[in-house]
């Protein structure tokens, strides 16, 4: 909320007290002033009175005037306005003046030496939304009667003032008002507050105009009449108040009624009374188009709060008023509505239509209570102050007032113990007493809060205050004394860190994706089993509409961004939750594609199918899952985006843990990645994690000595390496430790439909040294199974 | 005879000392070491001497093959070395190429400054405590204080589901569900996470960012204490010299709320633009646990209290490593994520 210093200081004294330390004390205070700023700014600033005009030579609209500024002489200035005038009485900026945007000095400008400016508002740093085009094109055309060499100029023109803009928490509503924030300021400064004046009104007449309620989202509803009003152009002291507050002049009606509403914090609404179609009100549900005063076409619904004339709309309760029955400039008969409606109605019509305004939002944050009537004779007594009507109708009330009282019990030893703090009884009982509360002390103390402090309910509020108003600096800082508890990572929270250092230390990049999907998205890159898809109600943009049940498609797309800003080379990974309609699954997902770099360039090959299963089986070795728990197989069914010879599922146990794929090269041509081969894969974490391992046990160190021997054979290309190992190992499975292929080889030479694979195969035994009888039997062994199994045939 | 062996040892000394390579030196060898070698022939011719003779001539004999095999040998030895440094000069690589491993990879500074922060507070003896992104709308608003129609769901707009539930706003619900399931006991946790709001995407705005949230709940509990451990934060993430200020604000789960600034650690707090010459920084918001939110939640407020404060994960990141627009966090543009490979 903008708010203007000279409206403060009409009611409270803030004498000898600067801007700025008006703005730090209320910022600490919780109430951030988000910034302070002049309203027109300018100083060597003084008037004079325009003598003479002449065109410089050669120009068609830069003038040479002579002017009479008092004191300080005739001086000859060069302008460029418009509308400048001999006789006009002007604002002259002197040499060494400043303005928001420039320096006053002495300089020729064709040839004449000119010696200050003629200003405009503009250049005097008044917003352009405040002043006519006129003002804005031109230079600044003062009153006939200014005296001339007033140095004083923008104290006289009301200009001199800041504006200091306040943002106002939620839970301050109190505050969205000039006579809250004077308040406040008195409590915070120990300084008297005033409140508003008014002058005696004339006797009233009972209202002609009818009122009923059938809507219960009206509190209170109070209605007066002013009949035979005299129009006239609103005062310039009311203008440069709301300019202060960021409010534009329209007309005076209107004018009033924002006067009112920024001082008090009450909106009011006003009826142009001759455009009712009947003289009644009746504030009561109403569904179908209504025509705003902004001149659009706005459908209501069954909750707004429609007043109506004749089943008519006359207004959009604290929305927005009719076109039909609009106040304007030469409106004579009006009726002023100030009213109370529940909060979260008025803030869900608002909301739905977009129509946020100054009034929708004081009720969306809750009114002040009860003053209704304050503000309707705050209104009528400005009224009759500056114009002139006929008849005065007295205020029509619906609804009863609210009964509000706060109490709230404490102990001054409570407000210190939730602050840490050791105030005294009398320190915390006057900070109180300043914010306008009064404490009661009988068996147990008791705090009555004012009415408008609406936020104040618990002890604990109280001590908000006494540490608002003392100051956070006077808290002391000692660290807790907690009870020691089972502290440190959980299990799973520390897989999932193993499991993150381990990707990073192998040289995969970790990111951070969005959650909110496009549907085309959501749709692809299902490998893992398909989860129930959950819809945003009311997403921000179709591309952020649902929540994502795997992290493929957006590992994917940044790939795609990063291969199309140079970045060709890829090794990536995510970790995060998806979820499904009652599902949540913590996932893996991982990408490659380009070429691994190892020694630069120098030794950098094409990522493929093994890279991504090696750093797999290092994942699942890390976690102490073996190759008798995990198996890698061939992926069985077809899916349109992946390579259908070069794609697995991972199984734990029978479990499936994931899949990985080279992407099929008609998918990555299509997504945007050329020729490049794109390899991802995406697994369930609570799988992996949940696995349950033997503990990590030190097995003995064999003090035997192993023996190698190598087999090379030529076998059928449908028969897997899996296969084949497992042959071997049951051969003998108490000496082989381990088995390891070393070359596989198919192509020239060998038969089509035949491959050559050779493994070295290690023999140990714990008991003994094994004799080259014993494993020449075993290597017999080996061959004659993997003959039997395999039709093999032996190269050595 | 003995002249004889002596001019033969001369030479064979000559011989080795020219010798300039190992074949050189093998043949030198050959010369006057083989059996058939002259000075191996003496040997035999030694029968025809008397005992005396033989002794002496033996000697001699002796004394010069000895010489001559240890000469062999020192010179084998020099010409061996040589040989060895020639060969490993012959071997030299460009130290200068580059080395053969894979980098470490990179880690979105999300991340980075995730762990850190939850490193932080686990040294001071709080546990981890995660939940569901999709929230019911009773753990999001209603048991934080923020009944329907409460003013400040005004300033939460949010990502619904359904009428009940939504995508959590806050990682408060985690402190809701903990407190819930510790049945009236002490807690001391951080909730880190992600959260949503109906945010349009700008260079400070983002729909889905990430909180790490603190709550601290027993007896006796007070601002003090949450003064006191924000403060420990401050030092410990942005240096040892920075001081923390508290300001008063607003949250409908806390009463007293504070925002917490931290001195710059750009000038030391001497003014600069990133603190906008006010040397100070907002880095989070925080207070007491609001009375009601302990009464819903299975505590007594007039015997517990608590505190909570939440951190904003990216704008941490912001500040720390001096990133401009939140968007890149979630572009994962390389240029920008591989810059975060070291620690």
């Amino acid at each position: 909320m903008k708010v203007s210093l000279n409206w403060l200081q009409d009611y409270v004294d803030l004498n000898g007290l600067s801007p700025e330390t008006i703005a730090h004390r209320l910022t600490f205070a919780g109430i951030e002033v988000e910034s302070l700023s002049p309203l027109a700014k300018g100083t060597f600033l003084t008037t004079g009175l325009v003598l003479t005009q002449t065109l410089v030579e050669g120009s068609k609209h830069l003038s040479v005037l002579t002017v009479d500024t008092g004191s300080h002489g005739v001086r000859t200035i060069v302008c460029g306005a418009p509308n400048v005038k001999p006789n006009q009485k002007v604002i002259v900026a002197l040499p060494g003046a400043k303005l928001p945007s420039l320096t006053i000095t002495e300089s020729k400008i064709r040839g004449v030496v000119s010696q200050g400016m003629v200003c405009s508002l503009t250049e005097l740093g008044v917003p352009n939304k405040f002043l006519t085009q006129e003002q804005i094109d031109g230079i600044e055309v003062l009153d006939a009667s200014t005296p001339v060499g007033d140095d004083h100029i923008l104290d006289h023109l009301g200009l001199s003032d800041y504006i200091l803009d306040i943002k106002v928490l939620a839970n301050r509503p109190d505050l969205l008002s000039v006579y809250g924030i004077a308040f406040e300021l008195g409590a915070l400064f120990d300084r008297p507050v005033k409140s508003w004046k008014t002058v005696p009104l004339p006797s009233a007449i009972d209202s002609s105009i009818k009122l009923s309620i059938q809507h219960e989202g009206c509190d209170r509803f109070v209605l007066q009449g002013i009949h035979g009003l005299k129009p006239i152009q609103t005062p310039s002291w009311m203008v440069r108040r709301l300019m202060g507050s960021g409010v534009r002049s329209i007309h005076f009606l209107v004018d009033i009624g924002n006067y009112v509403m920024l001082l008090t914090g009450q909106p009011l609404h006003m009826y142009d009374m001759k455009k009712l179609p009947k003289q009644e009100l009746n504030i009561g549900h109403y569904q179908g188009a209504f025509k705003a005063l902004d001149d659009k076409e706005y459908t209501l619904m069954h909750d707004d709060i429609a007043i109506m004339s004749q089943n008519e709309v006359m207004c959009l309760a604290g929305v927005m008023g009719s076109a039909q029955c609009e106040v304007d400039a030469s409106t004579t008969d009006i009726a002023i509505e100030a009213a109370s409606f529940k909060g979260s109605t008025i803030r869900n019509t608002a909301l739905r239509l977009d129509l946020i305004s100054d009034s929708s939002q004081r009720f969306s944050k809750g009114l002040i209570p009860n003053l209704e009537e304050d503000a309707l004779a705050l209104t009528t007594s400005l009224i009759h102050s500056l114009t002139s009507f006929k008849q005065l109708s007295s205020p029509q009330v619906i609804g009863s007032k609210q009964t509000r009282l706060t109490s709230i019990p404490f102990t001054y030893d409570g407000i210190n113990r939730l602050l840490g703090t050791s105030f005294s009884n009398e320190l915390i009982l006057t900070t109180l007493t300043r914010m306008g509360i009064t404490i009661v002390e009988g068996a147990t103390l008791i705090a009555h809060v004012p009415p408008h402090r609406l936020d104040m309910m618990h002890q604990a509020d109280l001590a908000e205050e006494v540490v608002r108003i003392i100051g956070f600096e006077t808290v002391i800082s000692t660290l807790p004394h907690l009870q020691p508890t089972m502290t440190g990572l959980t299990d799973k929270q520390r897989k999932k860190r193993l499991l993150k250092e381990l990707l990073r230390g192998s040289g995969l990049a970790e990111v951070l994706t969005y959650t909110l999907t496009d549907e085309k998205t959501l749709n692809s890159f299902q490998w893992l089993s398909a989860l129930n898809p959950i819809a945003i109600k009311n997403p921000l943009t179709s591309d952020r509409q649902w929540i994502r049940t795997n992290l493929l498609g957006s590992l994917i797309e940044t790939a795609l961004y990063n291969v199309n800003h140079q970045n060709k080379s890829l090794a990536l990974f995510e970790v995060s939750d998806v979820y499904g309609l009652n599902q949540q699954q913590l996932r893996l997902s991982l990408l490659l594609t380009g070429s691994r770099p190892s020694q630069g360039l120098l030794g950098s090959v094409s990522y493929d199918f093994y890279d991504l299963k090696g750093i797999i089986e290092k994942i699942l070795h890390a976690f102490n899952i073996d190759s008798n728990r995990a198996f890698f197989v061939p992926a069985e069914l077809f899916v349109e985006e992946r390579h259908p010879g070069r794609s697995a599922n991972v199984l734990i146990g029978n479990q499936r843990w994931g899949v990985f794929s080279e992407l099929s090269p008609t998918k990555s041509a299509a997504l945007g990645f050329g020729k490049q081969t794109v390899l991802a894969g995406e697994f369930d974490l609570n799988i992996l994690f949940d696995t349950k391992v033997s503990p990590l046990k030190l097995a003995p160190i064999n003090k035997f000595p192993k023996v190698e021997r190598d087999f090379a054979f030529i076998l059928s290309q449908d028969i897997d390496y899996a296969s084949i190992q497992k042959v071997i190992r049951r051969s003998s499975k108490e000496v082989i430790s381990h088995v390891d292929i070393f070359d596989v080889y198919e192509g020239a030479s060998i038969a089509k439909g035949q491959r050559s694979v050779a493994v070295k195969v290690t023999f140990e035994s714990l008991t003994k040294t094994m004799t080259d009888a014993e494993i020449q039997y075993l290597v017999e062994r080996i061959k004659i199974d993997l003959q039997k199994n395999f039709q093999v045939k032996f190269r050595i | 005879m003995k002249t004889q062996i002596l001019t033969i040892q001369q030479e064979a000394l000559a011989a080795i000392d020219k010798a300039n390579d190992l074949t050189l030196l093998g043949e030198v060898k050959n010369t006057y070491l083989a059996k058939k070698s002259v000075l191996m022939g003496l040997y035999s011719q030694m029968k025809s001497l008397t005992a005396e003779e033989k002794a002496d001539i033996g000697h001699v004999l002796n004394q010069a093959k000895e010489a001559i095999s240890t000469a062999i040998e020192t010179k084998l030895k020099v010409l061996e070395e040589a040989s060895l440094i020639k060969k490993l000069n012959d071997e030299k690589v460009d130290v200068t190429l580059p080395g053969r491993n894979s980098e470490h990879g990179s880690t979105n500074p999300f991340f980075l400054v995730e762990e850190e922060i939850s490193d932080i507070f686990l040294s001071l003896g709080y546990q981890i405590k995660e939940g569901p992104e999709v929230e019911t709308d009773h753990f999001n608003f209603e048991l934080l204080n923020i009944p329907k129609d409460h003013p400040a769901r005004e300033m939460q707009d949010s990502l619904y589901i359904s009428e009940t539930t939504l995508l959590r706003t806050h990682t408060s619900p985690v402190q809701a569900r903990v407190m819930q399931e510790a049945q009236g006991r002490p807690v001391q946790i951080i909730c880190p996470g992600k959260v949503y709001r109906k945010d349009e995407d700008d260079a400070t705005h983002s729909h889905q960012f990430g909180q790490i949230e603190g709550l601290v709940v027993a007896q006796g509990i007070h601002l003090g204490h949450l003064q006191a451990t924000l403060q420990l934060f401050a030092k410990k993430m942005f240096g040892e010299k920075r001081e923390i200020r508290l300001r008063p604000s607003f949250f409908p789960f806390t009463e007293p709320s504070v925002e917490v600034d931290v001195s710059c650690f750009e000038c030391g707090g001497k003014g600069c633009s990133l603190c906008k010459h006010s040397g100070w920084i907002e880095i989070l918001g925080g207070g007491m646990v609001n009375p009601s939110v302990l009464t819903m939640n299975g505590y007594d407020p007039t015997i517990f209290s608590g505190f909570a404060f939440g951190i904003g994960i990216e704008r941490v990141a912001m500040l720390r490593y001096g990133i401009d627009d939140i968007r890149r966090f979630y572009q994962n543009d390389m240029r920008f994520i591989s810059q975060f490979n070291k620690r």
